[in-house]
């Protein structure tokens, strides 16, 4: 055990798909992984005279990612097909090929980072690896990762991966936040997971939402198409910085919006994007209320018109047996998930409430703080409005560290699951030795 | 602005310099100068985003291999937002038009920023083609000769002995490594007993980020055996 202690202070190594970006780097570095954005450049139909410049190896693979991709960005004819975000959703489907192969791609650009150096040291026998994925991942995800690995470290001679093992993303944010019993409320770019956590995940009681950042984006294009910048809607970058400079989480919508309504100057903003494009929202500052209620609560009716003119689309989805709900509010996501959990250990489930991921992160200008509000304000105001008693005894927290989090937590856990603990399927856990 | 009246500026410009007009479409051009055809795409984008430069420069070239030139043309207001790089190596061009001095000073109205390398379209041209093949085919024969001659025995030799070399160097550095990180650990438990010692403590390895951590004991546990 000490040996194994000693060993893993060294080698323990996480990588974290998120679907912004990816994570990853040994136990060595702390507090801060390595970042690249979750993408690959297909090097598809490149002129001839190009293709003699670029590495036989990286030809025959025909794809980059990292800070390899600026490199060919000007030479592949079609760089808008040929760039491409395998996890925008979170999940990868069985057949989506091209996805698998820049999560291959993506995790062999970290290791190649870092392998040359460890390689040479004399008590290296491979990393334990811990792999963080949705906490909706489907099985063939899990197992195609690990097959992913295998491939990598036969690529590496078998010499760069001891054992593997998968994570999900809210136990790791748990874990990271020394939170052995807690609910964690993940909130990415493309949905959104409760999961209920006693001395690990709870599956039974995980609720997942179809919505997140990217819901947030789409009301925020809407917005500006009504505010007469129907070409700058268009750009994702535009609507991107519009969506974090302008958007508000309303205390309660319908008093926002009307004190809004009745006083356009106190909420009109101007957003510059560049020296020369300045978006500014004056008539339409209400609707600054919209971008973050959209992640709360989908529900309400302002939003109704957008979903019935074909403008928004909120829908559950059903990916294998987990529904993914479109307009479940926050509230009744948070109390399906507690009261899924049971009874004896709702109590201690309800009394650290945990927030994590970039969906979560708004804040309140000065001078707003009557009718704008956090993350943390707004679940405790919808709580209390449905359960008053409930919401007394809800303790509700940010983490520190949104992007990190996670990579810490599957970190620690890398280093504290003993190695004799081989995977399990019923329970998800332990390592899988490659050799 | 309107396409509309940017498509005017620009066919008049045009004309008045030769070329023939062969196709119109909505934001389109397509006009033959000499035996060249060249492509003109026509946005009234006055700020370009680089995303929106990106779509419009792929939308050019699409058929790119249609024509001889390619151009895409931008509002005057546009000139400081072209990266000229990126239109170089996608070998497409860029000319500005300015519609209030269309009426002023015709000639003006339209400038070629960066110009657009042309390509040679395959159209006749079969015997230069067949004439380069067998050069080709000469210099290859060549090539084969000069490789068989040369003797790859003796390389082999060489590269095998050079391998050898880099073998015993390797060897030797991983001793180095070994000796200095003893001498590193000898080193760092020498510092850590005089820290715990003033603790009066045992353990004490653990980085800050581990340390004070519940979970830490929660999933050894999971081992079948404690700590
Ligand atoms: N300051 C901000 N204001 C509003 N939204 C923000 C802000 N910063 C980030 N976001 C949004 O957060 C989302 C990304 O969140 P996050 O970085 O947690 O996701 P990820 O780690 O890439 O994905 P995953 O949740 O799958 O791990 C995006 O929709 C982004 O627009
Ligand atoms: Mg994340």
């Amino acid at each position: 055990m000490i040996d194994e202690s000693k060993y893993k202070l060294n080698y323990v190594y996480a990588e974290d798909f998120g679907t912004g970006y990816f994570k990853y780097g040994p136990i060595t570095l702390r507090d801060k992984p390595y970042m690249i954005q979750s993408r690959g450049l297909f090097l598809r139909d490149l002129p001839e005279s190009i293709k003699l410049l670029v590495p036989k190896e990286v030809l025959e693979r025909g794809v980059v990612v990292g800070d390899e991709i600026p490199k060919y960005l000007s030479s592949v004819r079609d760089a808008i097909r040929n760039l491409r975000y395998p996890l925008k959703d979170g999940i990868i489907r069985k057949e989506d090929e091209d996805s698998w192969r820049i999560v291959k791609e993506l995790a062999r650009y970290g290791f190649s980072q870092f392998y040359p150096e460890f390689a040479r040291r004399p008590d290296f026998k491979g990393f334990f690896l811990v792999v963080a994925l949705s906490a909706l991942a489907p099985d063939y995800m899990r197992d195609r990762m690990i097959e992913i690995h295998r491939e990598l470290d036969n690529e590496f001679d078998g010499k760069l991966l001891q054992a593997v093992t998968i994570i999900d993303q809210p136990f790791a944010v748990a874990i990271a936040e020394k939170a052995v019993t807690c609910t964690v409320i993940e909130a990415g770019h493309g949905n959104i997971q409760l999961v209920p956590i006693s001395y690990g995940p709870i599956r039974e009681g995980i609720v997942a939402l179809n919505r997140g950042g990217a819901e947030a984006n789409a009301i925020t294009r809407e917005i500006l198409k009504d505010s007469g910048y129907g070409d700058l809607a268009k750009d994702e970058y535009v609507v991107e910085i519009v969506k974090r400079n302008a958007g508000l989480v309303p205390r309660n919508l319908d008093e926002a919006v009307k004190k809004a309504r009745e006083n356009p100057d106190k909420f009109s903003i101007k957003v510059k994007i560049n020296p020369l494009v300045e978006v500014e929202l004056r008539d339409t500052a209400w609707m600054r209320f919209l971008i973050g209620e959209i992640i709360f609560n989908p529900k309400h009716e302002v939003f109704t018109s957008y979903i019935q003119q074909g403008r928004l689309v909120i829908e559950d989805v059903t990916v294998g047996d987990m529904v993914f709900y479109g307009e479940m509010d926050m509230a009744e996501a948070l109390i399906t998930s507690i009261r899924k959990v049971p009874v004896e250990i709702q109590d201690k489930i309800m009394s650290t409430i945990i927030l994590s991921g970039g969906a979560f992160s708004w804040s309140v200008p000065p001078g707003l703080e009557d009718v704008a509000v956090n993350s943390v304000d707004k679940i405790k105001i919808m709580v209390s409005e449905r359960l008053p008693d409930l919401a007394t005894r809800l303790s509700i927290s940010m983490v520190k560290d949104p992007q990190f989090s996670v990579w810490k937590g599957a970190i620690i856990y890398g280093y504290a699951l003993p190695s004799n603990v081989k995977w399990n399927e019923r329970t998800k856990e332990g390592w899988y030795y490659l050799h | 602005m309107s396409i509309e009246i940017a498509k005017k500026v620009l066919e008049e410009w045009f004309a008045r310099r030769g070329l023939r007009l062969e196709y119109e479409g909505e934001r389109e051009l397509v006009l033959i100068e000499g035996n060249n055809k060249v492509y003109v795409r026509i946005s009234s984008e006055e700020f370009p985003t680089e995303s929106y430069i990106i779509d419009e420069l792929s939308a050019a070239m699409k058929n790119r291999l249609k024509y001889n030139k390619a151009y895409i043309a931008f509002p005057r207001n546009a000139r400081g937002l072209i990266n000229g790089k990126l239109f170089k190596s996608h070998w497409v061009g860029v000319y500005l038009y300015d519609v209030s001095s269309a009426l002023s000073d015709p000639d003006r109205a339209v400038e070629e920023l960066i110009p657009s390398i042309p390509i040679q379209l395959p159209q006749g041209g079969n015997e230069e083609i067949e004439k380069r093949l067998s050069e080709i085919e000469k210099t290859i024969a060549e090539l084969r000769s000069a490789v068989d001659g040369l003797n790859i025995k003796t390389l082999m030799r060489d590269v095998a002995e050079l391998r050898e070399k880099l073998l015993r160097m390797e060897s030797t550095i991983n001793d180095l490594i070994n000796r200095v990180s003893r001498l590193e650990r000898v080193g760092i438990t020498a510092a850590n007993t005089a820290q715990v010692s003033t603790e009066g403590g045992g353990g004490g390895e653990l980085p800050d980020f581990l340390s004070d951590n519940p979970w830490i004991e929660v999933l050894r546990r999971r081992g079948g055996g404690g700590g």
